[in-house]
């Protein structure tokens, strides 16, 4: 047990650095006016507060909750089915086989993925072949599939931990007790399987809820989510200021959020 | 008694390996059978198949005059406790034991009440609403007790269920299970690797090996009259030593002749002669069959544990008298405390 004490001091100072002093910067300069990235004339300010007030904010933030929260859904409806179904295999070759599936897609760059649905999504695309021409670019549907194609395996790898380490012995104990299959999923491996689930949802959710890319090649321009904000601000327009009140606002969303989803998780019921 | 479970020829391997081979058991109705042996003897695995989790390459099941080899736990009138409990860790003490009777659709009134009874029963009430990981090991097993005997079962198959507690705390809980047993008139199939446990708790023991019955008895039966070398070594203690059976119940052995109650053997047949450790008598040189240096010795509480050299051969035997290392002491033997085993009996100890 004497890791802990050599790991614990450096993971603080770790989170102190990159977590803490971000954090504060950001709160100070979300109070702050500065002339661009001029920062000689920075002086105490409402301003950001005032601006943030125009209710395109909100839309981008409600657009930002709605269609990550749709995602991590999907990403849940389809993937715990995957993940139950990769557990059930009992050949070790065949079961890593698939589970490296899952990951390859990882390692290619993000972007390129999703040039690849932006392409697909076209009218005009090599769809057309098949005699399919999809119009997506600019629908929520678009930005939902995106989401969910690059973060299904986070989904996927969490339940699946869950339910493999599940003792075996406490699924026989359901049969044993007079519990059919599917009596034992609902009683026994679902429930037991929710830490899982609620990783994996957290592990979709914030991603999806912050990310720019995706949403500004998929969205054609229609759907403002939160990330492309906050990205203009920091990347175009240089509003350090309005671009840290915005990101302050989206973290103390998702730190509640969390705190819902691990309450819940101690509880060891519901939500779903 | 009504034969209650038949196992017919059963048969069943893994990887090539054979852990149970043309296995034939019968068990009655409201008997207590402990199946004992070391690990890997295929007790564990006989217990599964009774108990659906496990199938069978060969041979059936027959319980209650059906066949139900092929039937799905769910669908069997038995119940485990498994070796590790297997308490659901996100159900309380009550969600646990009401578990099965829930699946029965019992009303939630009979479902309270025979959860208390069955707490009552292991003396566990009021622990209705306690976590399972705030309950100790001890409190785990009666938990997996009562929710196996809530459901009523015909037959409870217990693998191992004491193993993990310290031995005060087994010897209580086998005095418990065994007045359980008693109450409830509930089949116990039960299985363990000490032979202590077999002996002290079973109406029946089964002393397996290799996937092989060595031997089926009471445990008077086994303990006095092993029928081979693995079971005079398996269950307690024994010295082993070669003799002869000269006739007229007389056996010679350690060149000495002894009066024995055994009869069927041939005149001059060799022959195995078991004498457990607490069954020699310290004498005086003088009268003494047997003489043996002392190699060792080892206190033991009640006895002490001494190492002969007799022979060349090294004897166990248990004395209430302390004796000096290196010192020569003189040993008899009542002629009912010599067992004789044929040589030629299996010799896979």
């Amino acid at each position: 047990m004497k890791t802990p004490n050599i790991i614990l001091p450096l993971y603080l100072i770790w989170l102190i650095i990159l977590v803490f002093i971000p954090f504060l910067l950001m709160i100070f300069l979300a109070f702050s006016h500065t002339n661009g990235l001029d920062f000689s004339h920075i002086r105490f300010s409402l301003i950001n507060f005032k601006e943030i007030a125009d209710p395109i904010y909100f839309n981008a933030y409600l657009n930002s909750i709605i269609l990550s929260a749709s995602a991590s859904l999907l990403c849940l409806l389809i993937g715990y089915p995957i993940a139950l179904i990769i557990s059930k295999i009992k050949k070790n070759s065949l079961r890593n086989i698939i589970l490296i599936m899952f990951i390859l897609p990882m390692w290619s760059n993000m972007l390129i993925r999703i040039m690849g649905w932006e392409i697909l999504f076209n009218p005009n695309s090599i769809l057309n072949v098949l005699g399919i021409s999809l119009d997506l670019i600019g629908s929520p549907l678009a930005i939902i599939i995106g989401m969910v194609s690059t973060y299904l395996p986070f989904m996927i790898f969490p339940i699946y931990t869950a339910i493999n380490k599940l003792d075996q012995a406490l699924i026989e104990a359901s049969y044993d007790l007079g519990a059919n299959k599917r009596q034992t999923f609902r009683k026994v491996i679902l429930p037991l399987s929710l830490p899982g689930i609620y990783s994996g949802l957290t592990m979709v959710f914030l991603p999806s809820a912050t990310n720019f890319a995706l949403p500004e090649r998929l969205s054609g321009g229609n759907i403002v989510l939160l990330g492309n904000l906050i990205n203009s601000n920091f990347g175009k327009t240089f509003n350090y200021g309005f671009g840290s009140l915005l990101s302050v606002i989206l973290i103390t969303i998702i730190f509640i959020t969390m705190i819902f989803i691990n309450h819940k998780d101690k509880d060891g019921d519901l939500l779903i | 008694m009504k034969k209650l479970i038949e196992l017919k020829n059963i048969t069943k391997s893994f990887d090539e390996q054979i852990i149970l081979d043309d296995f034939n058991l019968y068990i009655n109705e409201n008997e207590f059978i402990t199946l004992v042996g070391p690990s890997g003897c295929g007790k564990t695995t006989l217990l599964r198949i009774i108990g659906g989790f496990e199938n069978t390459d060969e041979g059936h099941v027959v319980f209650d005059n059906q066949d139900i080899t092929k039937l799905a736990p769910n669908d069997r009138q038995i119940n485990t406790v498994f070796q590790k409990y297997a308490l659901f860790p996100h159900l309380n003490v009550y969600d646990n034991i009401a578990f099965g009777l829930r699946l029965k659709k019992r009303d939630e009134q009979e479902i309270n009440e025979l959860v208390k009874w069955s707490l009552k029963l292991v003396n566990l009430s009021n622990y209705e609403q306690r976590d399972i990981d705030r309950l100790s090991g001890g409190q785990q097993q009666r938990v997996a007790i009562a929710r196996a005997i809530v459901n009523k079962p015909k037959v409870l198959l217990l693998d191992e269920p004491l193993g993990a507690l310290d031995l005060k705390l087994r010897q209580n809980m086998q005095y418990e299970l065994k007045e359980l047993q008693k109450k409830l008139h509930i089949t116990f199939v039960f299985v363990t690797h000490d032979q202590e446990e077999a002996l002290s708790m079973s109406d029946t023991v089964v002393v397996m090996n290799n996937g092989q019955i060595q031997q089926i008895g009471t445990p008077e039966d086994i303990y006095n009259e092993p029928k081979n070398r693995f079971v005079a070594n398996f269950i307690g203690e024994s010295n082993i030593i070669p003799g002869k059976y000269l006739g007229n119940k007389l056996v010679e052995f350690e060149n000495a002749i002894f009066e024995c109650v055994d009869t069927n053997f041939k005149e001059n047949e060799l022959c195995d002669v078991v004498i457990r450790p607490e069954d020699f008598d310290v004498v005086n040189l003088e009268n003494a069959k047997i003489k043996g240096i002392v190699t060792d010795k080892v206190f033991k509480g009640v006895h002490y544990e001494l190492c002969l050299d007799v022979n060349n051969k090294e004897y166990i035997i248990h004395t209430y008298e302390d004796a000096q290392i290196g010192s020569t002491i003189g040993l008899n033997v009542d002629a009912f405390e010599i067992h004789l085993m044929k040589v030629n009996s299996l010799e896979n100890a």
